[in-house]
């Protein structure tokens, strides 16, 4: 950013940004009542505390509804892309509490809960950030955050080897692409002048009328960086190692919430980077996303056959779910582009529309295998073997979960996945394959999924259930399963309509001021 | 009337849907006191339509709601009344409510009862929905619906293997002929442009006769089906596995007439398509003269009643091809009565034989059941064309028609034809009454005690009897009494294919009928003049006609003493001199033999290849195949998950090379 005289800079509106400065007081208060309570109150008074503070900030985020206005030196944008991002990153926030509060505080050797909810709050305001971030780096900055706090919440259960090996293939890993990306950015600085996204997309644009920049390696290499460095944090193949094995180590909980926020924080990134900064470039970067989310959905699906651990069946299918959303991200590249407006493009809200219900169901499955973590079984495929018969309501919540994910009507599986094949089908011949490839590939995922419900229903029980009671999870997990089920039909085109928001985000761009440039 | 017309079919729907939501639990043993006061309530209405049409002569209709309404193809639900629907209406509500009646008797004490009286009223629904349609769409609708009554009902005991096979027999063969309808009106309204009867018959002259003929033949491939007609006809004898008021009512009375009703409905589209015509009267004289040459050896008392019917039908449809449409209707009206009364007769002498079927272990049950014997005298006395009962007016009246037949090879031939029936009719018939009622017991007197069925029985047998013996005086004179008169508005003249129609079919002329129709199309002062043919059938000729048929039917009858009363010819050296055609005769021509191989076994044998090789083995086999294969690559590539986080870090490397390589490659202007 070029500025030549502070003085005249606006001063930084605070307002706009309630919704992440709630979350950013939870963290602080959570580090206080963590420090200060004593112990044995912390499972109940932090848990409280983190369920009102993601509702309020929930609540808060309708003050950034529709105001699409930027703050803190266009670092910071309240634009309606950011608050539907925010909207399922803080539900899954919260959802991750009701589930995760008895895990932290009962299972593998009682965790410290009060650190838990810090580094998830610290790690929620991060995703929050990348969501409405408006620069390169303060993209950056949010994931780094994001992650940090991930790699820490996925060494969690330390007690357990395979818990810090995952954390630390993930850390690892994950720096790598850090650093991936970090040089993308800066070669994307070195390219345009600037770290501002919609600079960026004003300075391609006008590159693009004088065909000056396009087709330069520097700014193609910058693009393939970025695209490696998000690839990973979204874990789209071959960048997707890491995954399973950091699944299969965390702490369930952990594993679901991993899930979904830090991939709806890339994902956000991607589409913050990718459609409003490159958006000019969107030929070089659709079909290499189109191929990426081919591979990316084969091999996830392909691979998630022949696992028996039930997490990391989740992880590969994760991985398919994320090859399923770029298709929305690669058709939507056909009409992107700085100018665009609030045309039929359909590839977008598909994709926000698609991160919602897969957190929903995501974090149902995962909730479900905590759930039966209680109650002493394992997490391998033979533990499942006849749920159904000793706890009949675990089995079907989780039935409707795995039917949601396989993309089954009523469910919001079903809808989200016919929103991104309507959207894929309608931007042409490249569209028309991912269509396809999605169809065919979630028949080949209807195996693995129905082979759980299959040992569920069909298999002879082979343990008896632990008594226990966990009323925050099975409220958790009944209310997501209702809201997969309901999600189908009663509330799919509501939030569809505030997904298909999002091409508010660059309406801003006219008020650039001349001067940045 | 217009505005009750709905009353007529909808009471028994109401009968129905009380009494199978109900009957299980609620209602039980009284069900048939919701289904019979319902029919009886549509027979009082259906008498009051009657009245009207007789005083007016205008047809009557009531218009419901349009069912399908889509562009240019729309069908309603209307029902409309002319003095064909009238009578049908009659024939249906009257032999319903006397089943009704009867099967109170009955069925007492079934474990169905409920889902008889169910059914049954179902069944008077949809017959009468499909007399009152008024376009052939929904026609087509309760022609199945009353198939399916069918299948239901000769299921009734669906314990009974033989039941359910029957039940499934008279489904799957009907299908044959329901193709054949429904392809006819598919082309009817590829043709037409309609489905609606009257705006269907007033095109039809604009019509080639190739096409007319293809349609004609369509719908006559339906009504052999649904009316028993060769070569459809070979379910109806194994139909009888229902029980016997069933019998009486569908498969003697109305249902199987459908298909007489339908062609006489459609005459119009046939008159125009005279070899259609010829095809109907050959295939109805072919199949009246099979069944009763079957009737004649058959055992069972309820079969030999049933290949009556099939015989009967035949004349019906002979009368058809001949254009006598009002001697078909007529005789469709009195055999509904004479023939649900034989079978209700038959089912009282089994009732009282307590299930036992075979006449040759029955014999003088005369004195046991005189009601029945006396009923059932007069009904086979109507069945074999004896003076003056009903069946003798109607059959007499369609021997005359085939005799005057336009085409001479034709009316002649079949004449003969249906005059060698009728000998067999009354031969048949009076060994049935003379081995069931009369001679000495061949049962097993000290353990069997046959005895007079109750009371519900017995009335309805009185009552049938009363129209057995005198409807037949509704038409008198022959061809020009109350009946033809009542019925002349709907085939009278309607439309401009009326003269041909009388042209070709009435007159006493050498002209084969197809040059016949061809004149009648183009010239029509000259069929004008012969139109009055019509009337011209002399007094002489009838008498002739009517002493012909009555010596028949009497030889017949006198054989039939011979041979089992009075001992002079023993039926069974007759069989023996004769062994091949009297067992040719007692395996129904075989056939359900020459059927079995000629179509079931190549479909089982195609139904196995499509099952073991296509579905099985190529279907099955690629599915699978790719089930494994996705296995096989899922197992491979699991091992790229080597848990070295050098391998990972490589393979991010390795990807980003990659893409890279590829970009440069592709999109920069590093190599251009």
């Amino acid at each position: 950013m070029i500025v030549d005289d502070l003085s005249v800079l606006p001063l930084p509106d605070w307002s706009l940004m309630l919704p992440q400065l709630v979350v950013f007081g939870l963290a602080i208060l959570l580090l206080a009542g963590d420090a200060f309570l004593p112990k044995s109150s912390h499972y109940k008074v932090l848990t409280t505390l983190s369920i009102v503070g993601y509702g309020l900030a929930m609540a808060a985020l309708w003050t950034q509804d529709g105001k699409n206005a930027p703050t803190f030196w266009w670092l910071f944008r309240a634009d309606g892309l950011g608050v539907f991002l925010s909207l399922v990153i803080l539900l899954a926030s919260l959802i991750t509490v009701f589930v995760s509060a008895s895990y932290v505080d009962r299972l593998e050797g009682r965790m410290p809960i009060g650190e838990f909810y810090v580094l998830l709050a610290f790690s929620t305001l991060g995703a929050l950030l990348v969501a409405s971030a408006g620069d390169l780096v303060m993209i950056f900055v949010g994931i780094e955050l994001a992650s940090l706090s991930t790699y820490v919440l996925t060494a969690f259960a330390k007690r357990r080897e395979t818990a810090v090996e995952g954390a630390m293939k993930y850390f690892l890993l994950g720096i790598f692409a850090s650093a991936i990306l970090v040089y993308g950015m800066a070669w994307i600085y070195g390219a345009t002048g600037s770290t501002n996204l919609d600079v960026i997309s004003y300075a391609l644009a006008n590159a693009n009328a004088s065909s000056s920049i396009l087709g330069e390696p520097s700014l193609l290499l910058a693009l393939l960086l970025v695209v490696v460095g998000l690839g990973f944090k979204m874990a789209a193949v071959p960048f997707h190692f890491w995954t399973p094995d950091a699944y299969d180590g965390a702490a369930t909980p952990v594993s679901g919430w991993m899930s979904v926020v830090p991939k709806a924080a890339a994902f956000a990134a991607t589409l913050r980077i990718l459609v409003q900064a490159l958006g000019p470039m969107a030929d070089d970067w659709m079909n290499l996303i189109a191929v990426l989310a081919l591979v990316t959905m084969a091999f996830g699906n392909i691979v998630a056959l022949s696992q028996r651990n039930v997490k990391r069946m989740l992880a590969y299918s994760s991985i398919a779910h994320t090859g399923y959303m770029m298709v929305g991200l690669a058709v939507a590249g056909g009409i992107a582009g700085f100018n665009m407006d609030a045309t039929g493009d359909e590839g977008i809200s598909s994709l926000l529309f698609y991160l919602f219900a897969y957190a929903i169901m995501n974090l149902g499955a995962f909730a479900v295998i905590g759930w039966v973590q209680h109650r002493g079984r394992g997490i391998m495929l033979d533990d499942y073997a006849g749920l159904a018969s000793t706890e009949p309501l675990a089995a079907a919540a989780m039935t409707v979960f795995l039917v949601s994910l396989m993309g089954i009507p009523p469910t919001i599986g079903f809808y989200a996945k016919y929103r991104l094949i309507l959207a894929a089908i309608q931007a042409g011949n490249v569209g028309l394959i991912l269509a396809i490839g999605i169809v065919l590939l979630s028949a080949v995922s209807a195996y693995y999924y129905l082979r759980l419900v299959a040992t569920m229903y069909f298999s002879e029980p082979s343990q008896t259930p632990r008594e226990t009671k966990t009323p925050l999870l099975n409220v958790g997990i009944a209310g997501l399963a209702i809201a997969t089920i309901l999600g189908g039909f009663l509330f799919a085109v509501p939030v569809y309509n505030l997904a298909d928001r999002w091409s508010r985000a660059l309406e801003i761009f006219a008020h650039i001021p001349g001067r940045f440039f | 009337m217009e505005q009750y017309l709905y009353l007529i079919p909808l009471l028994p729907l109401l009968a129905f849907v009380v009494n199978i939501f109900l009957g299980r639990s609620i209602i039980r043993d009284k069900a048939a006191w919701i289904a019979a006061p319902a029919v009886f309530v549509s027979w009082l209405l259906s008498l009051a339509v009657l009245r009207q049409l007789y005083q007016t002569g205008e047809p009557i209709s009531q218009h419901l709601f349009r069912w399908i309404p889509s562009g240019d193809f729309n069908v309603d639900v209307t029902l409309y009344a002319d003095q064909l629907t009238a009578t049908m209406l009659i024939v249906v509500t009257t032999v319903g409510f006397l089943v009704h009646v009867y099967s109170t008797g009955y069925m007492k004490g079934d474990p169905g009862y409920y889902r008889f009286f169910s059914y049954l009223p179902l069944f008077v629904f949809s017959m009468l929905m499909l007399v009152l349609a008024d376009n052939y769409l929904l026609l087509f609708v309760f022609w199945e619906a009353v198939g399916l009554c069918s299948y239901l009902l000769i299921s009734f005991w669906f314990r009974r293997r033989a039941a359910g096979n029957a039940a499934k027999k008279a489904f799957i063969v009907n299908r044959v002929g329901d193709l054949g309808f429904g392809l006819g009106i598919m082309w009817m309204f590829w043709v037409f442009g309609t489905v609606n009867f009257q705006e269907v018959f007033a095109q039809v002259p604009e019509i080639a006769v190739g096409t007319l003929t293809g349609i004609a033949l369509l719908l006559f491939l339906g009504a052999c089906g649904k009316s028993a007609q060769f070569p459809l006809h070979v379910w109806l004898p194994d139909a009888m596995e229902g029980p016997t008021p069933v019998s009486a009512l569908i498969h003697a009375a109305t249902m199987v007439t459908a298909g007489i009703y339908m062609v006489a409905r459609s005459h119009v589209i046939f008159q125009a398509a005279p070899n259609a015509l010829a095809v109907v009267a050959i295939i109805g004289a072919f199949t009246a003269f099979m069944a009763a040459t079957i009737g004649m050896v058959q055992n069972d008392i309820k079969r030999v009643v049933a290949y009556s019917t099939l015989s009967q039908l035949g004349y019906m449809a002979l009368a058809l091809g001949v254009g006598a449409w009002i001697p078909a209707i007529f005789h469709l009206m009195t055999h509904a009565f004479f023939k649900a009364l034989l079978f209700l007769g038959a089912g009282s002498v089994i009732h009282g034989m307590h299930e036992e079927q075979n006449i040759q272990k029955m014999g003088g049950l005369r004195k046991y059941m005189p009601i029945t014997f006396w009923t059932f005298l007069i009904a086979s006395l109507a069945n074999a064309g004896i003076v003056p009962f009903a069946g003798f007016w109607s059959k007499d009246s369609i021997i005359l028609s085939t005799w005057v037949a336009g085409n001479p090879v034709i009316g002649k031939v079949l004449t003969v034809v249906a005059l060698i029936t009728a000998f067999f009719s009354a031969f048949y018939m009076f060994r049935l009454v003379f081995l069931t009622f009369t001679g000495k017991p061949r049962f097993d007197v000290e353990h069997v005690h046959p005895h007079e069925s109750p009371p519900a029985m017995t009335i309805p047998l009185i009552l049938l009897a009363i129209p057995s013996i005198f409807i037949g005086f509704l038409d008198f004179p022959p061809e020009a009494g109350p009946f033809t008169k009542f019925l002349e508005p709907v085939f009278g003249s309607e439309g401009e294919a009326a003269p041909a129609e009388v042209a070709s079919l009435y007159t006493v002329s050498d002209q084969p009928v197809a040059v016949a129709y061809e004149e009648g199309a183009t010239g029509e002062g000259e069929h004008a003049a012969e139109a009055g043919g019509h009337h011209n059938i002399s007094t002489a000729l009838k008498i002739q006609v009517a002493v012909v048929s009555t010596i028949a039917a009497l030889s017949g009858l006198i054989l039939a003493w011979l041979m089992y009363v009075k001992g002079a010819i023993s039926p069974i050296k007759m069989g023996a001199r004769f062994p091949g055609l009297y067992s040719f005769f007692y395996d129904k021509w075989r056939w359900d033999e020459a059927y079995n191989a000629a179509f079931v076994q190549p479909c089982k044998n195609l139904a196995m290849f499509l099952w073991q090789i296509v579905d099985v083995r190529i279907i099955d086999g690629t599915v699978n195949g790719i089930a494994h294969g996705f296995g096989a690559v899922s197992q491979r590539l699991r091992h790229v998950q080597t848990g070295l986080v050098a391998n990972y870090a490589l393979a991010i490397a390795l990807g980003m090379v990659v893409l890279i390589g590829v970009y440069f490659g592709l999109y920069s202007n590093l190599f251009r």
